[in-house]
């Protein structure tokens, strides 16, 4: 459910966010929200990842030993 | 004995230390705030798996030499680079396995209960033929739910440019000389094609994370509320990482890249040029050779195989990329293919114009090659070959250049589509002009071909 959501916050985000003037850019506060939001996300997929790479090595175990 | 110390200019802006070099030996300077830090690195673990792996530079513990200023904590003497480049040299495979270096040194970091404090592409050197970070003083102890503060410089260093070369144009690497900590986020995302957006990790770590900077700008933020797991942070480098070692450039062709196949050599002529080349550089004997106009390095072969270290300069990014994958290919460690313009090298660029350095500062060296460039230089950058005479005697000792006649088919096709002004481009100039600076010890004519190469010392250096 978390990556649903958090998927919905980047859809929302691309929507709302649009282009405005120049303004002082403080970088840092920015790429810390963002890279929070995609930590969250990649987080859920890399643990599925991990889990699927298990199997994988599981089976490939299985199969060599046969 | 006094000691010439001096500071290393472009190693300032980090407070945990700094570089200089004591009578002609770099060494660097550890300050007492970053103590901790270099501890847990060295005793963690991290830095005898980083440097077993061939990903840090190692170093030395150099106690038998004095603090340069009261706050010293320990110097060390770390493994010297050969030649200093810096990302707007590379070519597309060079920054990406320079991005992917950084990467797998994040991932073992976190392992090891730490993290790249900086994520900056000129923290990378190449070494021995690969990418390897030379800042010692990069890592910090990481702390639970902190984020990766290097984050954004990664991406401007890294993400935007390698992207920007593989969806835009190869050429965009050059920005780099203008920013001078990477690309822009908002101006990658402006320059990046539109379709770019259906790519998750540039339609997150580019194109919305520009949109983010722009949005927070000006608001007060608490990111002490913005936890980041360790785990999370491991996902996240994977993710990166995963998306960089898929990223390959699409097939395309320049004059150059393709050079090889369609030279007016003979076969006999090519082989003769080669041992005339090979005897030459026997007879200079160089510690290292800059091969200028080197295309996808053929004859900077002759010099690295007999273990002589070769930068391998061409204009071409495509012939740097062909370079650079053979050797790679064939565990060449003695070449290091870069991308260069002759005709306008790369300047002194940063702080003062002294934080990069340009490329004649970072020589002069032991023997230049320059085959089949001359015509290139007098005949379509217009320059009189006294002033290219003049520019190589400023940058190397000895000289193997290549005189290619105006009734080559090479050089004619240069004057194809120009009006000929070149009434001075002939073989005698080219020795008058080349004696004022240099002494002419050996000139060969290359069978089956109207060329002819010289050996040259200079007269000066």
């Amino acid at each position: 459910m978390k990556i649903i959501k958090n998927v919905g916050i980047i859809l929302v985000l691309l929507i709302v966010l649009s282009p405005t003037a120049f303004a002082y850019l403080d970088a840092g506060t920015g790429s810390i929200i963002i890279q929070a939001l995609i930590a969250g996300i990649v987080g859920s997929l890399f643990a599925i990842k991990l889990f699927w790479n298990k199997i994988k090595n599981l089976f490939s175990k299985i199969f060599k030993k046969k | 004995m006094t000691n010439i110390t001096e500071k290393i200019s472009g190693s300032f802006r980090d407070p945990s230390g700094f570089l200089f070099r004591q009578n002609g030996i770099l060494y660097r300077q550890i300050n007492k705030s970053y103590k901790e830090h270099y501890d847990f690195l060295m005793e963690s673990g991290l830095y005898k798996e980083l440097t077993d792996k061939h990903l840090l530079i190692p170093h030395k513990e150099a106690s038998e030499i004095q603090a340069v200023t009261d706050d010293c904590y320990k110097i060390i003497q770390p493994e010297e680079i050969r030649f200093i480049s810096y990302p707007y040299g590379w070519c597309f495979s060079e920054l990406k396995d320079a991005a992917l270096t950084t990467l797998e040194i994040q991932k073992i970091a976190l392992e090891h209960n730490m993290i790249l404090k900086d994520a900056s592409a000129y923290n990378i050197q190449f070494h021995q033929g690969k990418p390897i970070l030379i800042d010692t003083l990069s890592f910090e102890k990481y702390e639970e739910g902190k984020p990766w503060i290097a984050y954004r410089q990664f991406c401007q260093h890294f993400l935007a440019p390698l992207s920007l070369m593989r969806y835009k144009d190869i050429r965009l690497n050059q920005l780099l000389k203008i920013y001078l900590d990477g690309i822009p986020l908002d101006l990658a995302s402006k320059l990046l094609p539109k379709r770019t957006h259906l790519k998750f990790s540039l339609l997150t770590h580019i194109h919305l994370h520009a949109k983010t900077q722009d949005h927070y700008a000006n608001k007060a933020v608490d990111l002490n509320k913005k936890r980041i797991s360790k785990f999370q942070l491991l996902a996240l480098t994977d993710n990166i990482h995963s998306f960089i070692k898929n990223l390959h450039l699409p097939q395309i062709k320049t004059e150059w890249g393709e050079y090889t196949d369609n030279t007016n050599y003979t076969d006999e002529a090519h082989e003769d040029k080669k041992k005339i080349i090979e005897k030459f550089i026997s007879e200079t004997n160089p510690k290292s050779v800059w091969d200028l106009g080197a295309n996808t390095g053929i004859f900077s072969n002759i010099s690295a195989q007999k273990g002589i270290f070769t930068v391998s300069f061409d204009i071409d990014p495509i012939a740097v990329e062909k370079n650079y994958l053979r050797c790679k290919e064939t565990g060449e460690k003695n070449i290091l293919p870069l991308i260069s313009d002759l005709t306008n090298p790369a300047p002194s660029i940063g702080w003062e114009n002294k934080e990069r350095l340009s490329i004649s500062e970072r020589g002069p060296v032991d023997l230049i090659m320059a085959l089949a460039l001359i015509h290139h230089l007098a005949i379509s950058n217009n320059t009189p070959l006294e002033k290219i005479a003049e520019c190589f005697s400023k940058l190397s000792k000895n000289l193997i250049i290549e005189w290619v006649p105006k009734e080559d088919s090479n050089a004619q096709r240069l004057l194809r589509t120009r009006e000929d002004i070149f009434k001075n481009y002939n073989q005698e100039t080219f020795e008058k002009s080349f004696s004022k600076f240099f002494k002419i010890k050996e000139r060969c004519e290359i069978k089956e071909s109207k060329r002819v190469l010289y050996l040259m010392r200079n007269n000066g250096i």
